[in-house]
């Protein structure tokens, strides 16, 4: 389907991704606070797209929509780490605050409250965004104030007293008990956006490398050697999907690097970070996969949720550019690439790849069904590799070490490092790079110190809203795919959230479907359906009502887990019902309304 | 890439078997099948609800889980490869159970009376809605799931189209048939999550969307969501009759379901050769017209004071007869003409034309490709051999490049307009050479738009950059065209420069579509009557077929010359012999041997001399020479040029017959009116423009005392002294097969569901899809290259007449409009309107609905305008289906000289705007400005 409304584009020679119908609609929906049926008309001219279809656009996604929002957009997050730092407690501060429902606008016009899933100040929630300025650690109080200053200030003065989390509440970088390799500049005490320091400290050095003395099966010789795996979630061998690519690009003559920066994982801060403290890893980790691949455009496809992410990789590809390490004909090596830095508009399933291509091709972000995959037939069709920041930011160290050297850190298939986020809840919450295999003891105990108070960790969840939770007993496994698969977790993007002895696990479960439920494509029958039956019969576990009533619940849940897990067609039904799943076997009693943490002792 | 990795990409795609496991049977099938395709050819049912085998897999539903030896769970059938070893289990009880779980999550959200309702289809005993045949297939009749339903307004603001999205299961199969089968991207899914919902146009309604109303939506929808108000109601049918297409030459296969002796609905049928299971707005929706009030339902016979009186059959048609008998003793038989109708069958045209030539002994019979596709007979006869296309439809979805001109198929024959957009969308290139920019041209790599009336200086350009720049075929010229040298010298005077002078087309622009054209193989031409309505319609053809001889683009597949005949049975009616100078199948009347074979098997002598093409017909019932006229289904005082000519010409008959379902407009002139059939009323035969053969069936009965026209005609040549021995239509057809060697093979009985594409030489011979893989059947054996120069048209702006007025069809009407102006598609289309270019409007004063008044130098209409960027400046445009707009008044009588085919594409007028104030144009729904991509 979407691929006739690719080819209506590509009919034009427009396969521009700046004006797509997306990117069209955002500018529409920055400058008018909404979108009517004549901007529908105006942009589906404009883009080449038929009107239904960019209405299809217009209703999907978060950021746009066409009822009327506020002049000051207020977003409030209801990400897991602000959920485990006040049970979305923030929610009705602002509420009371701004004098409206979550979902609506003023009359005036003049301010709306909206939801979004995290927006990456996990270290320092809960936390409000109010048109591209976020503010952490938020209170009652601070609440009161900011929906003070929005109503006094004019429309245009936005700027409050408080100060932005970006300055204001920026969390530890260090690694431990390993080379620092994603971490390698963050961690240390430069600029590494300036392109100049960051070389000084080895930036492009993969890159050169790889252009001036090895051929692209070299390239893939080293990422092979390296055992490196997807840091996104799957973990699928990088090498791997860089070969199928490889070959089809021979075949169709024209390939993509895609740089996956939809971080969606409420909880996870990691590429972030990467993004807006080390770009130029990001940029060289696709010039060498496109050197490898034989692909002459990269594309960097970042969430919305991060204002400053955008322009600070775009100034990087434009410094790059500027040095000639993006362009024509690179170090004289005969290899051109290039960069485009392209925002998402606010929808969890594009990250997935899939969603992810047609979200940068300016369409719905819906998932597609494999095969074909997108190494085979990707953007615009082409075969395209999709990898994440992190799986990037690997690369030019991998290359400048050797794939040998990489492999040689690790536990079982899990080789390399892994930087790992910790929330609020933590003592010292940061984004600490440590040796995969790592226990999760020494990650959550020793290295983030525990949870503030002394509280004891009641459960934690790793690897994002998808990820199994564990409870505060089960600290000792490992960090590695196969390793926390065994235990009914996952090591997905690395996002750590722990919650204290106070949260009830019926809210957890309750957050975690409503995520499913708000982030759903609405492709698969599962997922759309079942999402919003998931959440109905876990709100009911609230409700008082017999013995008998609940078991039925919760039998009908396990169908319904069933269900999504085997049904669905992304990850994102697919794997909800492993948190549910885990919820159930830790604190069964608990889900019942039988007894409150009695079934599990938290870790202190 | 390298030329070595491009060959090895092709080998790597070449389809390859493998063998796996399916419920224990080892079977082989493609690698690039499904576990789905394999199920299903093997007759195992997987249930399904976002499956339709005319989309693409889409893997929403999650319904058609199977097991699979070694997956880590359940997959997906529909988007499943086949692998080489698989094992599938598709009763696998977790597969089972998940599948059945998501439909009890759907009837969640399905209302409990829509689930308790039942419509069985009496041919398979299964009921229509496939939600409720998957969920009784799982025994579920409710749903545990308990909680929030969604709530829709229901939107029935379409005449046909409704939607009731409480229906709904979101499965997209309507979404994906609107972009993938018609190309119109009217519906699309909005918001996401639990609200997630399909949306015609900007969540508006169909009328107010890119909407056609081609219906593919309805036809794939699952559910009752989206249905046809009547078929939704009624719920259920007594018997579904597979039919063709009784409108344009495409011939789509039908099935009309019947219930109470009423059509209930119409569908297109799956198996249908030339739609692939797609109609179009007249097709599927526009039937009611079968049954409309004032259907002539008994003869009627005029009364001396000039109205109508009701008579029997026996009085009706023993006058006709009669006054016919009397007129042939009086003056001699060719005092008496004919025009048979190209809306009929070919055994009705047959039996029209032996009538005259045997009963009556007169051989002035025609039909109404003389005022349409006339010169694509003699111009392909003339050119290759044979008097029909060269392809077939099914070579649009093969070709790589399309070169469309003078037709504007998204209208006039929307479902190869929408097999030529997927074409598009599929990646073929695309090359528009038209006046008028039409939804197509929108979407070309090049559009040529041309100055009315100069086709033929076009393609001589093209044909010349073709040969300057050497891009033609050396070897297919040698060895199989003749008169190369003469038509080289000949079309060097046709640089691009000039063709710029003449046409109106940039150079550039015609060296790129040349270039575009030759190099892109195999690459195929189709055209329309905007190439044969000319003075130079013969010509056009002919430098058509001049192009594919010079690249080599005949007898492959996607390759070819083709035109797009305009009514139903167009190649029919000529093929059967309803024609002056022919027998069937082009067979001149002065060849000894088949005008004695004729004669031997009807008993009577047949003259050697050609009769009279329809406008001498007209001019010789002026001049008092003819005296009677029988016309059978066509409406000539509203569709044949210069109707103030034509109009008299009836008034000066003696005796004119309308044989027709309506009183039509040239019934106002008429003696008698017989009271015929609609194509759901009859049994019998079309022949589409790909030379295909299709079976049409009776669906129901002639209403009142209306009689199937094959009855009457053969009642009236018995009154006339001559009894045909034919007891069917089926023995009609037998007969024009003994008679014509290229029809030998044809029976009503073998042409089934998929019918037959002459030539069909013997009984078991499959027919042709495509001519002349083995050679060309001209005299010489050899494609003719022709040398011809262009000549202006007959008529030129001035500056009394300062516009060139094209004339041509409408999305929802068709022809004179008296099928689909008694239906629900005047709610689409309410009128004809002139479309007139922006700046030409400006000057004018007129702005868009202005009534206006269009005059040519031989009369006046009036109606509103159209002001829109479609047709260039200078031009105008107007479509002539309705009778409060007399288009052809307006219309010439020049014509091409060798058949008679009027120029109806170029009629000098003026126009202006009309003082006073006047109505508002009724509103057209939005997809039927066909200008969503304006």
């Amino acid at each position: 389907m979407s691929q006739n409304l690719v080819q209506l584009r590509r009919n034009r020679g427009d396969l521009d991704v700046h004006g797509t119908a997306l990117q069209r609609l955002k500018h529409v929906m920055h400058d008018k606070r909404v979108i009517t049926r004549e901007d529908v008309a105006a942009v589906a001219r404009a883009s080449g797209q038929p009107e239904a279809a960019v209405w299809g656009v217009a209703t999907y996604y978060g950021d746009l929509g066409t009822e009327r929002r506020g002049r000051t957009r207020v977003k409030v997050c209801k990400g897991t780490a602000c959920h485990a730092a006040c049970g979305d407690a923030s929610v009705g501060w602002l509420e009371k605050a701004l004098g409206l429902r979550l979902g609506e606008t003023s009359a005036d016009g003049e301010v709306s409250l909206e939801a979004v899933y995290c927006l990456g100040f996990c270290n320092a929630g809960p936390t409000v965004e109010i048109e591209g300025k976020i503010y952490g650690e938020l209170t009652p109080e601070k609440a009161e104030l900011l929906a003070k200053e929005i109503r006094s200030g004019s429309s245009t003065a936005k700027s409050t007293s408080l100060a932005e989390a970006h300055d204001a509440l920026v969390p530890r970088f260090e690694v431990h008990d390993g080379p620092a390799i994603v971490l390698e500049r963050i961690a240390q005490p430069i600029d590494a956006t300036d392109l100049a320091a960051a070389r000084a400290h080895g930036a492009f050095g993969g890159l050169v490398k790889a252009l001036t003395e090895l051929r692209p099966d070299q390239v893939l010789a080293e990422v092979d050697a390296s055992q490196l795996r997807g840091r996104g979630g799957a973990g699928f061998a990088t090498s791997q999907k860089w070969r199928f690519a490889a070959a089809n690009a021979r075949l169709a003559g024209e390939a993509y690097v895609v740089c996956n920066a939809d971080e969606g994982d409420p909880g996870s801060y990691i590429d972030k970070y990467l993004m807006e403290r080390d770009p130029f890893a990001i940029i060289e980790g696709l010039a060498i996969c496109g050197y490898a691949i034989g692909a002459t455009r990269g594309f960097i496809y970042v969430r919305s949720e991060y204002p400053r992410s955008v322009p600070t990789l775009r100034r990087a590809v434009e410094a790059a550019r500027e040095a000639g390490l993006l362009g024509k004909n690179l170090l004289g090596s005969g290899f051109s690439f290039d960069v485009d830095v392209v925002e998402g508009a606010g929808s969890y399933v594009c990250g997935e790849e899939t969603a992810l291509l047609r979200s940068l091709e300016g369409l719905r972000g819906m998932v597609t069904a494999r095969p074909p995959s997108p190494a085979d037939k990707g953007l615009f069709g082409k075969p395209t590799v999709v990898n994440n920041v992190e799986t990037l930011a690997n690369l030019g160290w991998i290359l400048r070490h050797g794939g040998a050297a990489y492999a040689q850190i690790g536990v079982g298939k899990s080789r390399g490092t892994k930087a790992v986020s910790l929330n609020e809840r933590f003592v010292r919450p940061g984004m600490y790079e440590v040796p995969l295999g790592t226990t999760l003891r020494r990650i959550l105990l020793e290295i983030g110190g525990g949870l503030k108070d002394g509280r004891p960790i009641k459960a934690v969840q790793i690897g994002g809203p998808l990820g199994g939770i564990l409870p505060g007993s089960m600290l000792d496994v490992p960090l590695g795919f196969e390793e926390l698969s065994e235990v009914g977790a996952l090591l997905g993007h690395g996002g750590i959230v722990a919650w204290d002895d106070r949260v009830d696990a019926r809210d957890i479960a309750i957050h975690l479907f409503e995520f499913c439920d708000a982030e759903s494509c609405g492709k698969c029958f599962p997922c759309r359906i079942g999402g919003r039956r998931g959440l109905e019969i876990v709100k009911r576990l609230k409700e008082p009502r017999s013995a008998e009533a609940v078991q039925a619940d919760l039998d009908l849940l396990g169908e319904l887990l069933e269900t999504l897990r085997l049904g669905s067609l992304c990850a994102h039904g697919g794997a909800i019902p492993d948190p549910i799943q885990s919820l159930l076997r830790h604190f069964g009693h608990e889900l019942k309304g039988e007894s409150k943490g009695a079934s599990e002792k938290g870790a202190s | 890439m390298g030329a070595a990795d491009g060959t090895s990409g092709k080998q790597e795609t070449k389809r390859r078997l493998v063998t796996l496991t399916i419920d224990g049977r080892e079977v082989k099938a493609s690698e690039r099948a499904t576990i789905l395709d394999v199920a299903r050819r093997e007759g195992i049912y997987i249930p399904t609800l976002c499956y339709d085998p005319r989309l693409a897999p889409f893997g929403a539903c999650r319904v058609c889980m199977v097991g699979v030896k070694g997956a880590r769970g359940p997959v997906a059938a529909c988007t499943t490869p086949v692998r080489e070893g698989m094992v599938v289990d598709t009763k696998d009880a977790t597969a089972q159970r998940v599948a059945k779980n998501v439909v009890e999550l759907v009837l969640s959200d399905y209302p409990e009376a829509a689930l308790a309702r039942e419509a069985i289809d009496p041919a398979t005993g299964e009921d229509r809605n496939e939600l409720r045949r998957v969920a009784r297939h799982f025994g579920l009749t409710t749903s545990r799931y308990q909680g929030e339903r969604h709530a829709y307004e229901k939107d029935d603001r379409h005449p046909y189209i409704k939607m009731d999205l409480n229906e709904c299961i979101v499965c997209g199969r309507c979404v994906r048939a609107c972009d993938e089968i018609q190309g119109t991207f009217a519906l699309s899914y909005a918001n996401r999550g639990w609200a997630t919902k399909i949306v015609a146009g900007m969540d508006s309604s169909f009328t107010d969307s890119a909407c056609v109303s081609c219906g593919a939506c309805v036809s794939t929808c699952p559910t009752g969501a989206l249905d046809e108000a009547a078929f939704r109601a009624k719920e259920t049918i007594d018997k579904t009759v597979t039919t063709t297409c009784a409108y344009c030459g495409v011939g789509c296969s039908l099935d009309v379901h019947v219930r109470d002796g009423e059509v209930v609905a119409i569908d297109p049928a799956l198996e249908g050769p030339s739609n692939l299971g797609h109609t179009c707005v007249k097709g599927r929706f526009a039937h009611q017209y079968a049954r409309a009030a004032d259907r002539l339902t008994s003869p009627m016979m005029r009364r001396s004071d000039g109205t109508w009186r009701e008579a029997s059959w026996d009085e009706a048609l023993g006058f006709v007869a009669d006054k016919m008998k009397a007129i042939a003793a009086a003056h001699g038989p060719d005092a008496i003409a004919f025009i048979s109708s190209s809306r009929c069958t070919n055994e009705e045209n047959y039996v029209l034309q032996k009538l005259a030539r045997a009963a009556l002994g007169t051989n002035n019979i025609d039909n109404c490709s003389r005022v349409c596709h006339s010169p694509t007979s003699l111009g392909l006869i003339q050119s290759l051999g044979e008097s029909g296309g060269t392809n077939s439809f099914a070579d649009i979805d093969v070709t790589a490049c399309l070169f469309l001109t003078g037709a504007n198929p998204t209208e006039g024959h929307p479902v190869v307009g929408a097999r030529m957009k997927e074409a598009r969308l599929r990646g073929a290139k695309l090359i528009v050479a038209d006046p008028r920019r039409i939804e197509l041209a929108t979407m070309a790599d090049v559009f040529l738009q041309l100055r009315p009336g100069t086709n033929v200086a076009l393609y001589n350009g093209l044909a010349h950059v073709i040969v300057r720049d050497g891009l033609f075929d050396r070897d297919f010229v040698d060895t199989r065209a003749e008169g190369f040298e003469a038509y080289a010298e000949h079309i060097a005077k046709y640089d691009p420069k000039r063709v710029e002078s003449i046409t109106g087309v940039p150079a550039a622009l015609v060296e790129k579509a040349a270039h575009l054209y030759a190099t892109t193989k195999p690459a195929a031409i189709f055209y329309g009557l905007g190439v044969t309505e000319q003075a130079q319609g013969v010509p056009g053809v002919r430098c058509l077929a001049n192009l594919a001889i010079l690249t080599g683009n005949l007898g492959k597949p996607g390759a070819g010359s083709n035109p797009l005949r305009g009514q139903n049975n167009v190649q029919g009616s000529s093929d059967v012999g309803a024609l002056p100078t022919y027998l069937t199948m082009y067979r001149k009347l002065d060849d000894d041997a088949v005008r004695k074979a004729f004669e031997a098997r009807w008993g009577r002598p047949i003259k050697p001399q050609r009769g009279l093409m329809i406008p001498e017909m007209f001019s010789q019932a002026i001049e008092k020479k003819l005296k009677a006229l029988y016309v059978f289904g066509e409406d000539v005082a509203q569709t044949d040029p210069n109707v103030s000519h034509v109009e008299e010409a009836l008034r000066s008959l003696e005796l004119l017959v309308v044989h027709d379902i309506f009183e039509n407009v040239t019934a106002k002139f008429a003696h008698v009116m017989l009271p015929g059939s609609s194509f759901l009323e009859k049994t019998g035969t079309f022949t589409n423009a790909e030379r295909r053969v299709q079976m049409v069936r009776e669906a129901v009965s002639p209403p009142g005392n209306a009689r199937r026209d094959l009855d009457i005609l053969l009642d009236l040549s018995k009154r006339l002294g001559y009894e045909m021995p034919h007891k069917s239509s089926a023995d009609v057809m037998d007969e024009i097969a003994e008679l014509t060697p290229q029809w030998r093979g044809i029976s009503h009985e073998r042409l089934g569901k998929q019918g037959l594409q002459w030539p069909v030489p013997s009984k078991d011979h499959p027919g042709t899809p495509i001519l002349y893989t083995d050679g060309f059947t001209t005299p010489t054996k050899r494609a003719v290259l022709h040398s011809v120069d262009w000549e202006p048209p007959g008529e030129s702006a001035s500056e009394r007449f300062p516009f060139i007025l094209i004339t041509g069809r409408q999305l929802a009407h068709y022809n004179s409009g008296t099928q689909t102006r008694r239906t629900g598609n005047v709610d689409l289309q309410p009128t004809d309107m002139v479309e007139i270019h922006p700046a030409d409007a400006e000057r004018l004063g007129i702005v868009d609905g202005d009534f206006v008044e269009v005059e040519s130098a031989r009369g006046k209409v009036q109606t509103w305008a159209r002001v829109t960027t479609r047709v260039a400046p200078g031009n105008v445009f107007l479509s002539f289906h309705f009778p409060e707009v007399k288009t052809n008044l307006l219309t010439s009588g020049n014509s091409d000289p060798s058949v008679r085919c009027p120029e109806y594409k170029v009629t000098a007028v003026d126009v202006r705007k009309v003082p006073g104030v006047h109505p508002a144009p009724p509103p057209i729904a939005k997809g039927f400005r066909q200008d969503a991509f304006d």
